[in-house]
């Protein structure tokens, strides 16, 4: 298994450039600050939860737990600061949501773009979850987990990875 | 220990990530302060790549909708176009309903003052007949008006009623060349005819031409026609030249001819001073008697003769004042007010009294 999931991997190498991934992860949080400004679109904007599609194309791509959540805790870091949230809220979920992601790489193949919206659509309700517990357990807010809601828009957002993924590959380099 | 964490290092580094983020949360929420640094950070990192994207969105959607995305451009432009047409009536209406009202307040005021017992009409249309000068006005027998009546404006007098109908009048206006009204003189106070010409200016007959007649001198109603009370304004001079028996004259109505809306007609007319009549106290000096003669001390004047007062405060003078004098003692023997006859009344009879002088023996022929 160790040797399959290694020759896998170095078979596979892939990598972004780091200033594309970095304007990736800019964008992100860009959009996600900018698009419900926009009168077309503001319905719709806060459906979409692009700093998390980032992570986890980052974190799949790297491979590296560490570095996974590295990126997640940076990404989830940044998005707290652009939030009116306390500092901390999105990157302990983004840490856990990279670092899982990362580790899943090491044993499951997910070069495929259906596994990977797969593995989005689940991350997301995790991703939701785990942020409805820590808003009940360390801020103390009651609020009730919509789960019809999180799963439909679970679906929004692998719909949206199915083309943001595709675009980011645009960009990969095989080395 | 170390064996341990190399085996569990990805963990390891997890559990210290997770674990320094609950401190910071765990911080912030217990003391109730920001991490201001890591907002800053964020924020300074975002803003102003935000500030580009924002300034360029803003220029895309500027040239998107004003150039590009013009559909439904030329039928909101149409519909603009349409109301804006559509509140230019309505202000235009609205300017007219101002004016009018405007107009009718003069009237009103006009009406008050006047002596005579005025109708306000309007103008409803004017006569099918380019040679001649009549308008309808939209008051007729059922409001009172008859025919023969003046038709005046604040400005000047219009015309007379020459036919009515139940709701209607036709009203012949004074520049038509039939038209004539008795006028008099504002300065030498010299009675003529003013007479339409079928254009815009009339013209003043028999003014003899050895008075003194001079541009912007006006012209007023001496109600001997029957028709126009006296003292109207009728019209104002506009030229004057000496002709072969009197002189030719050419007025300007008072009244603008051209843009009569609404009017007054005379129910009943009553007459008046002319309207320019000087008080006493700027009216010319007269003559004064000679003086007494010297007395023999310069220094000792002379008694003031006493003179009788008369009414209205002053001695007559002139042949012209006895006259007069003479005149206001006739009508009020009679009974008489003057300036109250009603246009058409009897005057009163100012040779009561008087005797023609004796007639002259005839020249017998000589043998």
């Amino acid at each position: 298994m160790q040797a399959s999931v290694k020759q896998l991997i170095e078979a596979d190498i892939n990598r972004l450039h780091p200033w594309i991934a970095v304007a990736a992860v800019v964008a992100a949080l860009l959009l996600q600050a900018y698009l419900p400004l926009l009168p077309v679109v503001s319905s719709y904007a806060n459906m979409a939860d692009l700093p998390l599609l980032v992570a986890i194309y980052l974190a799949l791509l790297r491979r590296n737990p560490v570095a996974g959540l590295l990126i997640g805790m940076g990404i989830g870091l940044a998005q707290d600061s652009l939030s009116h949230g306390p500092i901390g809220l999105y990157g302990i979920i983004k840490t856990l949501v990279a670092y899982t992601c990362s580790s899943l790489t090491l044993v499951l193949a997910v070069e495929s773009l259906g596994t990977r919206v797969i593995l989005v659509c689940g991350f997301y309700v995790v991703h939701q979850g785990m942020f409805w517990l820590l808003e009940r357990v360390l801020l103390g807010q009651a609020v009730d987990f919509a789960w019809q809601r999180t799963f439909l828009l679970a679906f929004i957002n692998g719909s949206l990875a199915l083309v943001l993924y595709r675009f980011l590959d645009r960009f990969r380099e095989r080395t | 220990m170390e064996t341990f964490l190399a085996r569990y290092r990805n963990l390891t580094v997890l559990a210290v990530a997770i674990f320094t983020q609950l401190i910071l949360l765990g911080y912030q929420i217990r003391s109730d302060r920001d991490v201001r640094l890591i907002r800053i950070w964020g924020v300074t990192a975002i803003t102003p790549v935000a500030r580009v994207v924002h300034g360029g969105h803003e220029l895309v959607a500027g040239l998107w909708s004003n150039y590009v995305w013009l559909r439904g451009a030329q039928r909101q432009n149409t519909q603009l176009r349409a109301d804006l047409d559509r509140l230019k009536l309505e202000n235009q209406s609205l300017r007219n309903a101002l004016g009018a009202a405007d107009r009718l307040k003069v009237l009103a005021a006009y009406q008050q003052n006047t002596p005579s017992q005025t109708l306000v009409a309007s103008v409803i249309g004017t006569g099918a007949n380019p040679n001649s000068r009549v308008v309808f006005l939209d008051k007729g027998s059922g409001s009172g008006v008859q025919p023969g009546v003046a038709v005046i404006t604040p400005d000047g007098i219009v015309g007379k009623v020459q036919a009515v109908f139940p709701t209607s009048s036709l009203v012949l206006v004074i520049s038509d060349s039939s038209s004539a009204v008795g006028v008099i003189l504002e300065k030498s106070r010299v009675h003529g005819v003013m007479k339409g010409t079928g254009v815009s200016e009339a013209r003043l007959d028999y003014i003899p031409n050895e008075e003194k007649v001079g541009p912007g001198e006006k012209v007023y109603t001496s109600g001997e026609d029957r028709i126009y009370p006296k003292g109207l304004l009728a019209g104002v001079v506009a030229r004057a030249q000496p002709g072969r028996d009197f002189q030719d004259i050419t007025l300007q109505p008072g009244a603008r001819l051209n843009r009569l809306e609404e009017v007054l007609v005379v129910v009943q007319g009553v007459h008046q001073d002319l309207p320019d009549k000087m008080p006493r106290a700027q009216a010319p000096a007269v003559l004064l008697p000679s003086p007494p003669p010297e007395a023999s001390n310069p220094l000792e004047l002379a008694p003031e003769p006493q003179r009788p007062a008369a009414p209205d405060g002053y001695t007559p003078q002139t042949d012209a004042d006895k006259l007069k004098k003479r005149y206001r003692e006739l009508g009020a023997m009679q009974g008489h007010t003057f300036g109250e006859g009603l246009p058409g009344s009897k005057p009163p009879d100012f040779n009561l009294g008087w005797t023609p002088p004796a007639k002259r023996p005839e020249a017998q022929p000589k043998p």
